[in-house]
């Protein structure tokens, strides 16, 4: 800017800048003729006139502001004032209003605001990813659980069960599912265990001590042992013979023998198995038993009945033999059957002399502990 | 401003008689023109916007308490003007007192220059490049020389309209103005630097 700014201005005769640019600004048009017709300063008044005629306009429009901008702010300004709703619309017109206006003033907020409302939509996503699907499958496992009765009865089948019946007593044998019975791993270790400790590994041979050849209970329970190292072969291990009722059988040997039928029965994993019918159908036939021995026969119709071979009339025998029916125990030596076979023995004059045997206290001493 | 809002078109006292209409058209009219105020002052513009707001409240606030015998234009800028101090003593500064540092070192006010960027497509470019220019010039004024740019050029007011509102002597306010326009001459029409119909 030319010129030297003086306090005299349009009064002392000679316009400064100041003075000019007053003019130009005031607009006081009489002055501005004066300083126009002045030879010093009218170049001077053109110079800032020019100025402000280029950049004035300019000036008012900077700088430039965003689309919308001005039309939100006087919506914004106009729902709060004339406009305004003093209902709960209104309140939530104000709350939404101040969310707004903070996101759109802050990336930041912006980005945790996304941050917040995808975990908010994906947390119902996840929940049902993570726990609708397992749910599912459990149900469908439950229902595979009913048809499974007896998880320790391996297939039992239905049809072979007539099979079984080789020689149908005059009772209808029909399955009755009570109580659990071992599997062929949990019968075949029970029954290993007790073999293990018997004297020797072989069968009794003739010459051998007179008590094993003369006792049938004896060779029973022998027969029961071996039964573990080959199962599903009757005639392995032990004579056959031995499962053959003799002629002059008692009910100690009737129930021992229907029990190592019986271990053979779930040592095959539930094959028919010849003369099971008829050994089962003999228990309890003799109301002369001791009883001590009728209790044994007792134990083994009700394995039978865990087995689901049990019949109405054996029940009923059950019963009469003074028995408290009940699920047995897995176990096919546990300590109650051990127990009732030492009465029964005990019960029998001619086979108490066993019970001195000191390997049959091993055995029934080693059948107690399977583990 | 756009519009001349004084006497029969006043806005607070139209709305004093019951008339919402007239502050509306204020409100719609002059949304931009005080955001640019805010802006020019070196005000963000988020804070801006917000200034804007306030000063809108405020007008409608004080309408039953208006003298309708003021100029209302005159009035809507101390408005703005107060504000804007309020603000910025907020921040910590000191608008009232103004030093000699303050009218002759271009602060540290992003305001105009900050969003000279954001560029409306439909204008000539040449246009664009005008107001960019224009607002770095008046980003690197000192706050009261933009300030008295503001008033006495953007906003036409009087010399002594300027001085009550900034509550200075009419003589600073003639010296202020001359000093701000040297300043921002020499920012836009530097030497090398071509006028707006250089560039169109």
């Amino acid at each position: 800017m030319s010129g030297t700014p003086s306090s005299g201005g349009a009064a002392g005769g000679r316009w400064t800048d100041e003075d000019l640019l007053e003019l130009l600004l005031q607009g006081r048009l009489q002055d501005l003729e004066q300083a126009r017709a002045d030879r010093d300063a009218a170049p001077r008044l053109e110079q800032l006139a020019g100025f402000l005629a280029r950049w004035r306009e300019p000036l008012a429009q900077a700088p430039l502001l965003p689309p919308l901008v001005e039309r939100r702010i006087a919506r914004s300004v106009l729902a709060r004032t004339t406009r305004q709703e003093t209902g709960w619309r209104g309140d939530l017109a104000l709350v939404a209003r101040f969310v707004g206006d903070r996101l759109a003033a802050s990336p930041v907020l912006r980005v945790a605001a996304a941050v917040l409302l995808l975990q908010v939509l994906a947390l119902p996503v996840l929940a049902w990813i993570v726990w609708r699907a397992p749910q599912r499958d459990k149900v469908t496992q439950v229902r595979i659980a009913e048809e499974v009765v007896e998880p320790f009865l391996p297939a039992v089948p239905e049809a072979p069960l007539e099979e079984l019946l080789v020689e149908p007593p005059r009772e209808e044998l029909r399955p009755a599912r009570i109580a659990p019975e071992p599997g062929p791993l949990e019968v075949g270790r029970a029954l290993s265990i007790a073999a293990d400790s018997l004297r020797g590994s072989s069968w009794p041979q003739p010459g051998d001590d007179g008590v094993w050849q003369s006792s049938p209970a004896l060779r029973l329970l022998v027969a029961r042992s071996r039964a573990a190292r080959s199962p599903g072969e009757t005639g392995g291990p032990f004579p056959v013979d031995v499962l053959e009722p003799g002629a002059e059988a008692g009910g100690l040997e009737r129930a021992l023998r229907a029990e190592l039928l019986l271990d053979l029965f779930a040592l095959s994993g539930g094959e028919p198995l010849a003369g099971l019918g008829q050994a089962l159908a003999a228990l309890g036939s003799d109301a002369r038993e001791t009883p001590a021995v009728r209790h044994l026969e007792a134990l083994a119709i009700e394995r039978a009945r865990a087995c689901g071979l049990a019949d109405r009339t054996a029940w009923s025998r059950l019963a009469a033999c003074g028995a408290v029916p009940g699920a047995r125990s897995a176990d096919p030596l546990d300590g109650s059957w051990r127990a009732a076979l030492r009465a029964a023995l005990e019960s029998v004059p001619q086979a108490r002399a066993v019970l001195r045997e000191q390997s049959l206290q091993a055995w029934l001493n080693a059948a107690g502990d399977p583990r | 401003m756009k519009g001349t809002w004084d006497d029969d078109r006043d806005p607070l006292a139209a709305l004093r008689r019951g008339d919402p209409r007239l502050f509306e058209a204020f409100v719609e009219g002059e949304a931009g023109t005080f955001l640019r105020f805010f802006l020019r002052l070196g005000a963000g513009l988020h804070e801006a916007e917000d200034l804007v707001q306030e000063v809108f409240l405020k007008l409608f606030r004080s309408a039953p308490s208006y003298d309708p015998r003021s100029a209302f234009g005159a009035y809507a800028l101390r408005v703005a003007r107060n504000s804007w101090i309020d603000r910025r003593r907020r921040r910590g500064a000191r608008p009232g007192a103004l030093s000699l540092e303050d009218v002759d070192s271009p602060p540290d006010r992003p305001g105009a220059s900050a969003i000279a960027h954001e560029m409306d497509p439909s204008l000539p470019v040449e246009r664009q490049e005008a107001l960019e220019r224009v607002s770095h010039a008046l980003a690197s004024l000192s706050p009261a020389h933009a300030e008295v740019i503001e008033l006495a050029l953007v906003q036409g007011l009087p010399y002594a309209q300027i001085a009550e509102l900034l509550d200075i002597p009419l003589g600073t306010v003639k010296s202020r103005v001359f000093h701000a326009v040297r300043r921002l001459r020499a920012a836009l029409e530097g030497e090398g630097r071509p006028s707006p119909e250089d560039l169109s």
